[in-house]
């Protein structure tokens, strides 16, 4: 997903779960701040690099495809971009322990770990919610998709159809993608950027959807193609409908968050809520452009009243910078970060128990006291200090 | 809360926004696809093996010329003229046979456009993978056999392979294909 889902829709859907305007911004702020909390920007303010949430095509260029490389992108990628359905899955066809590994990295909502997600969140501040609300939507736009790389899971063929509705009727056009990153995507000629195809299995070109470009993202979308993971079964994808029903997940999880809902379930939706705002909502969603952030934007302020500001990385830098050391896990920048180590602290923690190495070990603290990267000696404090 | 279920039934979806696609995953489709895909596959090991053929030709080429063809007796010139004509003539036999049963592979696979010339294309050069193989044993029973002659051979019967791969294929394809147009209108077989 994309800016215009993560910030203003997000925006928008805390608003109607029940939360303030200023409540919402910072929902909202965290959400996206996901996709710009890079071990750049975090060297940036003297930041723990463990807390990265992305990492941007410099680093990606720079990263290294060694084992350690791999679990490093493994544990950013799955853990905020590219949620787990189920660790313990096996394909339809006996297959080697390496590629079973991966195949249970493949994204998916309603997962088990989508629900540790949003749990987790509770209690933590409006940060965590945001990057709880950031995971659970990509689960929708990026299911299929693995956090890892991999091109016997990841890559795409020419087997790829968008499908249209003109004047009632379903047309489906090949789509061609290109390796040209100057290039636009081009919605009228169906003409998108992709990576290039390398046939080395860890290249970071074969990361998430990057071989079918932007284009899973796009909230319009509607199409089929045959994953390399599926042994030629197509997929077909309906982003509009999955759109929604992130959407309304959100809101429900937002509502859990809040404390209006006891309990937190998988496969539930607060449909009601967008009953008014339905068509509009759709209208929104299936309108083929590549950045619909005007409209959620208009969509947000006609809600609350308020004027969403436009998304600003270094809103609460300053704030951040200029705390001193003991408080700055007070700030917004500083909860943040903790709710970032602690999502990907538990979902690499999870994908190790299931006996998977692709994120790397994660050590029981309770049986074996704290070891490994002393950047998260902070958010062991930090929860010490919460008892 | 609406559960999903309920949610994927609702008419409100249906009725405004038209019902949506369903893969189409039964076995005929899956067949096709994964066809489509050797024979494409296939198509492409065919003209990489045409290439690397001729680079054994050439050199092939050069090697005789270095023993028999450039002799005392023969005039320099003549001796290039005459590689290079037979250079050419199995440039065309082994490069243009192999370009149209990768022409006529793909288009099959992509469009579904089935013609039999780059099949009979195939089965030449299949019978030429016969005749290879046949010639090794021959060599082999005379004890006249070297590493290039066992070299040959790998080649030869990967081509082999790879053809007869093709061959199948597009005929396990072209029935599927029937299977698929016979049930989409009704019709039997």
């Amino acid at each position: 997903m994309q800016m215009d889902f993560h910030y203003y829709a997000t925006y928008a859907a805390a608003y109607l779960a029940g939360y303030s305007h200023e409540e919402s911004m910072l929902i909202c702020y965290s959400a996206q701040f996901v996709d710009e909390c890079s071990k750049t920007y975090l060297k940036s303010i003297k930041g723990p690099l463990s807390a990265a949430t992305t990492q941007l095509q410099e680093e990606m260029a720079d990263a290294r495809t060694d084992l350690s490389g791999i679990q490093d992108i493994t544990r950013i990628w799955a853990s905020f971009h590219f949620l787990p359905r189920d660790l313990y899955r096996n394909p339809k066809r006996r297959c080697s322990r390496a590629y079973r590994r991966k195949y249970r990295l493949i994204c998916g909502p309603n997962g088990e770990l989508a629900a540790e997600t949003v749990r987790l969140a509770r209690g933590k501040g409006l940060e965590a919610a945001g990057i709880a609300m950031h995971v659970i939507a990509d689960t929708w736009a990026h299911q299929y998709f693995a956090g890892t790389p991999s091109v016997v899971i990841n890559n795409v063929n020419e087997y790829f159809y968008e499908i249209i509705c003109r004047d009632g009727k379903k047309e489906e056009h090949r789509i061609r993608f290109n390796h040209n990153p100057a290039t636009v995507d081009n919605i009228e000629k169906m003409e998108y950027t992709c990576t290039v195809f390398q046939n080395s299995e860890n290249s970071v070109m074969n990361l998430g959807h990057g071989r079918a470009g932007h284009f899973p993202d796009y909230s319009f979308a509607r199409y089929r193609y045959m994953p390399a993971w599926a042994d030629f079964n197509e997929v077909v994808k309906d982003n509009p409908e999955d759109y929604i029903l992130a959407f309304t997940q959100m809101m429900y999880a937002l509502k859990y968050l809040k404390g209006d809902i006891e309990e937190f379930d998988v496969e539930k939706y607060d449909m009601d809520s967008i009953g008014p705002y339905r068509d509009e909502i759709f209208g929104i969603l299936c309108k083929r452009q590549t950045d619909a952030c005007v409209e959620w934007k208009a969509f947000g302020e006609k809600l609350s009243g308020y004027q969403v500001g436009d998304f600003d990385i270094n809103k609460y830098k300053d704030e951040y910078l200029t705390a001193d050391e003991d408080s700055k896990s007070k700030t917004v920048l500083g909860r943040f970060i903790l709710a970032a180590m602690s999502q990907k602290s538990m979902v690499t923690n999870r994908i190790y128990k299931s006996g998977n190495r692709a994120a790397g070990y994660s050590i029981d603290i309770g049986e074996k006291g704290f070891r490994g990267i002393k950047d998260y000696a902070r958010l062991l404090q930090e929860k010490e200090s919460d008892r | 809360m609406i559960l999903r279920k309920e949610y994927k039934e609702h008419e409100y979806l249906i009725n405004t926004y038209g019902s949506f696609a369903e893969a189409r995953n039964d076995k005929n489709h899956v067949d096709e696809r994964r066809y489509s895909s050797i024979l494409k596959l296939t198509a492409t090991g065919t003209l990489v093996m045409g290439i690397w053929s001729l680079i054994k030709c050439f050199m092939g080429m050069l090697g005789e010329m270095g023993s028999e063809l450039i002799g005392d007796e023969v005039p320099l010139l003549i001796a290039i003229f005459g590689s290079v004509l037979v250079f050419s003539f199995f440039f065309i036999i082994g490069i243009s046979f192999r370009y149209l049963v990768w022409r006529g592979a793909c288009r099959e696979a992509a469009s579904g456009q089935s013609k039999n010339g780059y099949i009979i294309c195939a089965i030449i050069l299949l019978a030429y993978g016969v005749y290879a193989v046949a010639y090794f044993i021959y060599k082999a029973v005379r004890k006249d056999v070297d590493v290039q002659d066992v070299l040959k051979l790998i080649f030869d019967v990967t081509s082999f392979v790879i053809l007869c791969e093709l061959i199948a294929s597009a005929f396990e394809l072209r029935k599927v294909r029937k299977e698929i147009k016979a049930r989409e209108t009704g019709g039997s077989l």
